[in-house]
């Protein structure tokens, strides 16, 4: 699954690479859109990570991490900007390829998941997720891997970080939906980007 | 236009990695891939995790072998009961072994005295155990550690068992030796060096790892080459006697003493082999059509004019992919720019890794950070700005992140400071690491 950025920091004949099928896509699995552009920081997303997973996991670990950056992709002109990365549950994952002890699924809904119990701590995900999501629980040293929320779907609701993010810059959706919304915001005068996620690292196509 | 044929010998990560890419290119390639084991989905990787009931015994299910798989998809990770699984195109011959190459041919020779001819042949036979003198080593209740079947006769016996000993103690020695003592085995560790893990980690840090097993329960002889293991009047193992005369008594012994590669099928067929199968950066040996990827291939490593065999399940994919691409003769396929030796171990809250060169650091500029008193460890070794090794004790730090800067030899400026500074803080690597591994 592609991740989308939205982000002035792109030159004018990157914009315009934009395209979008919903089409292309499998309509029941969902999709990860960051729209960095308004994104400030607030770590409001990594607050209710937690907040959601309270139970099972220590002060301060959680499946999202907000950064500064300079530049999101090396195409980009440099420019402070933030970014909360986050797991982009990619339409071919290399983690789920790659787990030594099948421990990662990806479920009906598209969302690429670690059983926990399963998890050996190895890290090798790690070694190849293209989004260097990957981190690790400090003292159980499994997975800390976004789960997409699955408590809160099942009661209707995307995950956490998306619904309670202060500058609506994080999405989940069908893609439908997402074409909706990235058609609305280039009506609006954004720049909207696609990072390809199915190579090595993140560039533009 | 005719399909070409692709022999896989191996049916371990690497093998299973390069049928994948294979697999999605049926229109080209027919392929066969020759598997010594019952087992389907089979990877020796996690084999001493799985000793833990904890854990259980999990086949692996990640890599996709559906196009092969037929009528009855949820027994693929039980053994089979067939010699050969085939679709169309495609398929699996177990519990047969390649026994011969003939490249003039190319053909290649099966123990049951079948002939198979190739297009192109792709080696992925893998590491197999040291082969150590050892007098007695034959006895009941002696197992090496590679083999599913291994893995479930270690099970099996360590139920009984009361005492055992690991043979071996670097990362897959240790891990064993973990998952016996959570079974309630009095489990003593055998080493010939001086310390724990060698090769992955420095002394400094090895003497730390020592004191975290000790209070594990793990009793340790470092500096103790083994001598002979004895055997009772049943033929099992009774003790083992190590070369300074002491004796260890037990009733299960695990040997974990290291790998090699795996070439015995290569053995006069005129392809070059140091320690492992010599490979060029397309992953080909010096025979045409001919490839070898995984643990059995020798590969360009890290450092300028390096060959190494580097068993890393991350650079093995990748090793696997442009083999099987350059296999079929896809031109979009890019050289492979070498791997990074990455070891972890993890064990009940206590974390240890080692990435890259941290034991031979003449010339580099290294900042370490140690604090007894928490049993932590950390060591970073730069290059003027470039990263080229990490390892930590009891830090959790994100390896996957570590190991790309190291990799791209990721010019870090003004961010070395910060890692430097605080490198124990998962932040600093996380934001301000990352970020510079993505504008690069």
């Amino acid at each position: 699954m592609p991740l989308f950025i939205s982000s002035s920091c792109l030159s004018k004949e990157e914009s315009s690479s934009l395209i979008f099928d919903p089409e292309a896509f499998d309509p029941d699995k969902i999709i990860v859109v960051i729209d960095a552009d308004r994104c400030i920081g607030c770590k409001a997303c990594e607050v209710h990570c937690w907040n959601e997973h309270r139970d099972v996991r220590e002060v301060g670990e959680t499946s999202i991490h907000v950064m500064q950056v300079e530049k999101l992709s090396k195409d980009m002109k440099e420019a402070v900007c933030y970014y909360p990365n986050t797991c982009a549950h990619c339409e071919d994952p290399k983690c789920l390829d790659i787990c030594p002890a099948g421990a990662i699924t990806k479920d009906e809904n598209g969302v690429v998941a670690v059983y926990e119990e399963k998890c050996i701590g190895c890290q090798t995900c790690s070694t190849v997720c293209p989004n260097y999501f990957y981190t690790f629980g400090r003292n159980s040293g499994r997975t800390l891997k976004c789960d997409g929320c699955f408590h809160r779907q099942e009661q209707g609701l995307w995950p956490a970080c998306a619904t309670k993010c202060s500058m609506k810059a994080i999405y989940f959706g069908y893609p439908d939906e997402i074409a909706r919304i990235l058609k609305e915001k280039k009506a609006g005068g954004d720049n909207i980007y696609i990072v390809d996620n199915t190579t090595e690292g993140r560039e533009t196509i | 236009m005719t399909k070409k044929k692709i022999i896989i010998i191996g049916a371990g990560h690497a093998g299973l990695s390069a049928y994948e890419i294979l697999a999605k290119e049926s229109n080209l390639c027919q392929v066969t891939i020759i598997s010594e084991e019952s087992y389907l989905r089979y990877c020796p990787t996690g084999t001493d995790s799985l000793i833990s009931d904890l854990v259980g015994l999990y086949p692996p299910y990640g890599l996709a072998l559906s196009p092969l798989l037929m009528p009855g998809d949820a027994n693929a990770d039980k053994a089979s009961t067939d010699d050969v699984i085939s679709s169309d195109d495609n398929k699996i011959i177990f519990k047969n072994k390649a026994v011969k190459i003939i490249p003039e041919n190319r053909k290649v020779l099966l123990e049951d005295g079948n002939v198979l001819e190739y297009d192109a042949l792709i080696i992925c036979t893998g590491a197999k155990p040291v082969d150590l003198p050892i007098e007695g080593k034959e006895a009941g209740n002696v197992f090496g550690l590679r083999t599913q079947s291994e893995i479930e006769n270690i099970m099996a016996v360590a139920k009984e068992s009361k005492r055992a000993v690991v043979i071996g103690a670097g990362a897959a020695g240790i891990e064993t030796a973990l998952s016996l003592i959570e079974q309630g085995l009095d489990v003593s560790v055998v080493e010939k060096t001086n310390q724990v893990m060698p090769g992955c980690f420095d002394e400094a840090a090895a003497k730390i790892i020592l004191h975290l097993l000790e209070e594990k329960g793990l009793n340790f002889y470092l500096g103790a080459p083994i001598a002979a293991i004895n055997q009772d009047d049943a033929g099992n193992v009774s003790s083992v006697t190590l070369e300074n005369k002491k004796e260890i008594n037990c009733d299960l012994v695990v040997i974990a003493a290291g790998m090699e590669s795996n070439t015995d099928v290569v053995k006069d067929s005129g392809i070059e082999v140091n320690r492992g199968i010599l490979v060029n950066d397309r992953m080909e040996t010096n025979c045409k059509d001919i490839y070898a990827a995984g643990d059995v291939a020798e590969s360009r490593g890290f450092l300028p004019n390096q060959k190494t065999v580097l068993p890393i399940l991350a650079d093995v994919q990748e090793q696997s992919r442009i083999a099987a691409m350059n296999a079929l003769q896809l031109d979009s396929v890019a050289d492979y720019k070498g791997g990074l030796p990455v070891n972890l171990v993890t064990s009940g809250g206590n974390i240890m890794f080692s990435i890259g060169e941290v034991i031979k650091t003449g010339g580099y500029s290294v900042n370490t950070y140690a604090s007894p008193e928490k049993r932590a460890y950390l060591k970073l070794v730069f290059d003027n700005d470039q990263l080229v090794g990490v390892t930590g004790v009891n830090h959790c730090l994100p390896v996957g992140i570590i190991r790309k800067l190291i990799l791209n030899r990721i010019h870090l400026n003004h961010c070395k400071d910060m890692l430097v500074e605080k490198p124990y803080v998962p932040d600093v690597w996380t934001n301000t690491a990352l970020a510079k591994l993505w504008s690069n």
